[in-house]
């Protein structure tokens, strides 16, 4: 464990010193790698909320209704006592 | 001297064939990019959907990736085939950046495509994820190796004319990668990539919710491509800026006529949104101007003064002049390499040598000692490129990035909330903009191109110089050739996109044939 520790702590600091360096020469090449990251991650949660939002909308659905995802998003989530 | 003629029809070829290439490197992109964001999901999530998802898109992905590449191919050839004289001129310094696309990015990508397709059932979830993500990187770094090519020949850096072997020697490899041109020209093209991908995953997907077919897909894919690209339409118009900015100051000339900015003006200068510029006289017709726009696009601020076409040919002029001596001196070193009086007066006068080339078309008997003052007006004249077609392109351009974001920023809010199925009119609208992202891809490709003459390098090498000594009968033939067969290419990735998109995505578990999209007997033989 100790030693993944350390592996990933060089890791880390080759990573902001590449950062660094790029960003001094080459600021929109760096721009590029973070923002392509950050879209990749914001893309990838929305279609992980997709998921969520069709598991509330079958969990909110009662047996026989068609599937009203819109209903679900409106809907309080499963997991929140109902009061 | 190279017939104008010549020159003219192997510019329209250039032009024919990087319009067409880039109808298809836009797609690739961005595509490769949402096929790594599908797998991602689909290696966290465990849903199988989202790999039949990423195998649909990668069908056509391939018809797309394997079109850019024999129209890619071509223009690099071309290179030495019709414009000789500029690929020695520059060849030291441009051939490095286009050989290390093709052996480090080129191959990063058509190798990693390969073993994505193919690769499915014989690697781990992980490892084909990480192939995948290989694609997307090998293919955004040819963009940026083609594009610091590109950038070299807007602005000149990293590289120095030596006069006695008359090439442009690399002289610093960093300054010509870190070319703020190139950085900015990089991020707004890949950007614009993955708009084009993502206003193309949306409108299929609308297409099968039209039709209502295959909606787990359709609807997934939306809500992942809508988002992506509603970023990536913020950040190219971001980048779009950056270039601007950067093109104010390594390329005057072309942001003037962007800008059809015929006459100086005090700060702050007004924005000519609406013009009919007219280039024999130097005015523009019917203007609709928004007061102080301009200096705060292209300066970010109120007081900034962008330079106009009138001052731009004044200097223009005076660069002309003091070319002259520069071109003088490089005629007597090739006579003889050791005159030291030529070189000293090389050294004087060399930053200025490409507008000496400039004026050379206009020397009788090329005898530069000749050159009338007329001649330097009509030479600094020359300097300015067609203002109306780079004026109206940018506008284009400009304006079908504005719908894009407007488009996509809806489509964000409908898919969020779960709406889009239900709006058959946004599903049509969805369609229709298919087209859009590649119109505002090749007139921003014109804007690039066009604005940058009458220069190949800018400032360094006039275009008129450039080409290769063929007939005009050679060129006619070539051109007619080049757009029959590119024409032939464009129909035929249009029908095979259209084939595989009725056809749909294929059943899960049908294996990495079905992903290849073999047909059913070849898939036979691939499962034995």
């Amino acid at each position: 464990m100790f030693l993944r520790y350390i592996i990933a702590m060089a890791l880390a600091a080759l990573a902001i010193l590449f950062g660094i360096i790029l960003g001094d020469y080459g600021p929109w090449y760096l721009s590029w790698f973070l923002g392509t990251g950050f879209m990749v991650l914001v893309a990838v949660s929305a279609g992980v909320l997709f998921e969520a939002q069709e598991d509330a909308a079958r969990a909110a659905r009662d047996p026989g209704e068609s599937l009203d995802v819109s209903s679900a998003v409106d809907a309080p989530s499963p997991t929140r006592p109902v009061r | 001297m190279v017939n104008d003629l010549v020159v003219d029809l192997s510019r329209a070829q250039f032009a024919a064939t990087a319009l067409y290439h880039f109808l298809f490197v836009p797609l690739t992109l961005g595509l490769t990019v949402l096929l790594a964001v599908m797998e991602t999901i689909y290696v966290t999530t465990g849903r199988e959907i989202y790999k039949q998802m990423a195998q649909f898109w990668t069908r056509l992905l391939l018809i797309n990736f394997a079109l850019g590449v024999a129209t890619g191919l071509t223009m690099e050839f071309q290179f030495g085939t019709n414009w000789s004289f500029y690929s020695s001129f520059v060849g030291d310094t441009f051939g490095a950046p286009l050989a290390i696309e093709g052996l480090m990015a080129f191959f990063l990508e058509s190798t990693f495509i390969g073993l994505m397709v193919f690769g499915w059932d014989k690697m781990s979830k992980a490892q084909h994820l990480i192939v995948t993500y290989a694609v997307a990187l090998g293919s955004n770094f040819s963009a940026l190796w083609i594009l610091v090519a590109n950038s070299f020949m807007q602005h000149p850096q990293g590289a120095e004319f030596n006069p006695i072997t008359m090439r442009m020697e690399l002289q610093n490899f960093g300054a010509l990668f870190f070319n703020p041109d190139a950085q900015s020209k990089f991020v707004h093209t890949v950007l614009a990539g993955y708009v084009t991908a993502a206003v193309f995953v949306c409108g299929i997907s609308a297409w099968y919710m039209l039709k209502n077919r295959h909606l787990d897909l359709a609807r997934r894919s939306f809500r992942i491509a809508a988002v992506f690209g509603m970023l990536g339409g913020a950040g190219v118009i971001t980048l779009g800026d950056a270039l601007g900015y950067v093109g104010a100051k390594v390329q005057p000339t072309k942001l003037a006529a962007m800008e059809a900015l015929w006459t100086s003006e005090k700060a702050p200068m007004a924005f000519n949104a609406i013009a009919f510029p007219n280039q024999a006289e130097q005015k523009n017709y019917f203007t609709v101007q928004i007061p102080a726009m301009l200096s705060i696009l292209v300066t970010h601020s109120l007081d900034g003064v962008v330079p106009a076409i009138d001052q731009l040919q004044v200097e223009a002029q005076e660069r002309i002049r003091n070319g002259i001596p520069a071109v003088q001196a490089m005629e007597r070193l090739s006579a003889n390499p050791r005159d030291e009086a030529a070189l000293a007066q090389f050294k004087a006068h060399g930053k200025d040598v490409g507008y000496g080339f400039l004026v050379l078309r206009y020397a009788p008997q090329g005898d530069l000692s000749k050159i009338t003052d007329a001649d330097i007006a009509r030479a600094a004249r020359d300097t300015i490129p067609n203002v109306a077609i780079v004026f109206w392109s940018f506008r284009i351009m400009v304006a079908f990035g504005l719908l894009m974001l407007a488009y996509l920023v809806l489509a964000t809010l409908m898919t969020l909330s779960n709406q889009i199925e239900r709006q058959r009119w946004f599903q049509w609208a969805a369609v229709l903009m298919v087209p859009v992202p590649f119109l505002a891809c090749e007139f921003g490709w014109l804007v690039a191109e066009v604005g940058r003459q009458p220069w190949t390098v800018n400032e360094m090498l006039p275009t008129w110089l450039s080409a290769s000594t063929h007939s005009v009968a050679y060129m006619v033939f070539s051109l007619s050739g080049f757009i029959l067969l590119y024409t032939a290419f464009a129909i035929v990735e249009i029908y095979l996109m259209l084939l595989f998109i009725r056809k749909g995505p294929e059943e899960p578990g049908a294996g990495h044939a079905a992903a290849a999209g073999l047909p059913s007997a070849g898939r036979k033989l691939a499962a034995q």
